[in-house]
């Protein structure tokens, strides 16, 4: 089949062509098994296409339709489960009839409660996260924009003392904790100073 | 609204039978009982296409025409499917299930196409949802019009779009190259459009060989 061929089988089958034409080339194809051929499938070429097309457009239409299609099959679906219940609870407890389509609303609330919850305390922790992390990052720089302290004096324990974690000083001499008499002269001291105070 | 398209109110076989009658209040519940199922499996099965709705919908058409074309039919209550060899076989999975085998399929190739050569390419996932031969289809037109429905189907989309417009909107060369780009003039759209029809009968006549048709023009 040439270009020029496919042109005539075009205009036979898209009808565009006049009386006179029509009944020419029907007569080249009773005489010519192959061009009734080729125009049969190329019909057949037509129809898929146009089928095809029709598809895509109700495709469409049945995407824009879908959401609310499916919002509705949720509230059916929300009605069943709800029945469900209720049936299954009055089964369970004849006398609670009233109280058990209650009992569903109530769980309902109380679940979407808790997923509420959840959503809280998720936002709760994410925000501690970032404090914590934002605080972590400025740490070291703060500690090198701050001068170096001196290194805080640490007790040294001699030999033969005996290890006081409360001990904050320098260790006295030996003997020194011992009664001696600049202890009772600062004793004395001490207690004059008081009796003129008071 | 209407709650007649609840899909619940048909079988796989049910849904067959009418989306061949072409009824279409049985085609928006088909639509709608794949598009939830799809929906539900796309998270796992297809993550970067979320969002995207080409693939249902490459899929979801692919799985219409095998339905309208009657390589999926109903034999004796049972859905089958044209194999390969032109026998039809018993399937065993759904009709949802086997969607989801297409869009792998389509996923996969599509990964391919971006540079992801290290996913596979093969039609296991299909082949292996049939079961045995329920019986040989007899009806040549049937066959015929299948063949040529799914080359159709499968054609690039630029061609498509050319032969769409020209056999189904009925639009003259001159309108087709003021609505598309891509051609300097009427002659190089005339000579792309005859290509196209030639591939396409190529294709056609390819598969008909395969199926041991007795060729006609094509």
């Amino acid at each position: 089949m040439n270009e020029e061929q496919l042109d005539r089988i075009d205009s036979y089958i898209l009808h565009k062509m006049d009386d006179v034409e029509v009944t020419a080339f029907e007569g080249e194809m009773s005489a010519d098994e192959s061009l009734a051929n080729e125009v049969r499938d190329t019909e057949m070429i037509v129809e898929a296409l146009a089928e095809r097309e029709r598809k895509r457009q109700s495709m469409e239409q049945f995407k824009s339709s879908y959401p609310l299609y499916k919002e509705k099959v949720e509230q059916l679906e929300a009605e069943r489960n709800a029945a469900a219940y209720q049936a299954a609870c009055e089964a369970a407890m004849p006398e609670r009839n009233v109280a058990c389509s209650r009992d569903y609303r109530e769980r309902s609330v109380a679940s979407g409660n808790r997923g509420q919850g959840w959503k809280w305390l998720s936002a709760i922790v994410g925000i501690a996260a970032c404090v914590a992390a934002v605080f972590l990052l400025t740490l070291p720089s703060a500690e090198k924009s701050t001068p170096m302290k001196s290194a805080p004096e640490i007790p040294t324990i001699q030999e033969g003392e005996r290890y006081n974690p409360s001990f904050k000083g320098k260790p006295k001499p030996q003997g020194a904790n011992e009664d001696s008499e600049d202890s009772l002269k600062n004793d004395i001291i001490k207690k004059k100073v008081r009796g003129t105070t008071e | 609204m209407e709650m007649k398209n609840l899909y619940s109110e048909w079988t796989e076989q049910e849904f067959v039978n009418d989306l061949q009658q072409k009824k279409k209040v049985a085609e928006t519940a088909f639509y709608n009982y794949c598009r939830v199922y799809f929906d539900g499996c796309s998270y796992t099965n297809f993550p970067k296409a979320i969002g995207d709705d080409s693939l249902f919908d490459d899929s979801f058409m692919t799985l219409w025409t095998e339905i309208t074309s009657k390589k999926i039919s109903v034999i004796e209550g049972l859905l089958c499917r044209r194999d390969d060899e032109g026998e039809m076989r018993q399937m065993t999975s759904s009709l949802r299930t086997f969607l989801i085998g297409i869009a792998k399929n389509k996923y996969k190739e599509q990964l391919r196409i971006d540079g992801k050569k290290d996913v596979p390419m093969s039609d296991a996932d299909i082949m292996q949802i049939l079961g045995r031969v329920v019986s040989t289809p007899t009806n040549e037109r049937t066959l015929r019009e299948e063949i040529v429905a799914q080359c159709v189907d499968t054609l690039p989309p630029g061609c498509r779009t050319i032969l769409t417009a020209f056999y189904y909107e009925d639009k003259n060369l001159d309108e087709i190259l003021n609505s598309s780009e891509g051609f300097n003039s009427k002659d190089a759209l005339k000579t792309r459009k005859y290509k196209c029809m030639q591939s396409l009968k190529n294709r056609i006549r390819f598969r008909f060989e395969r199926y041991h048709l007795k060729l006609s023009s094509i």
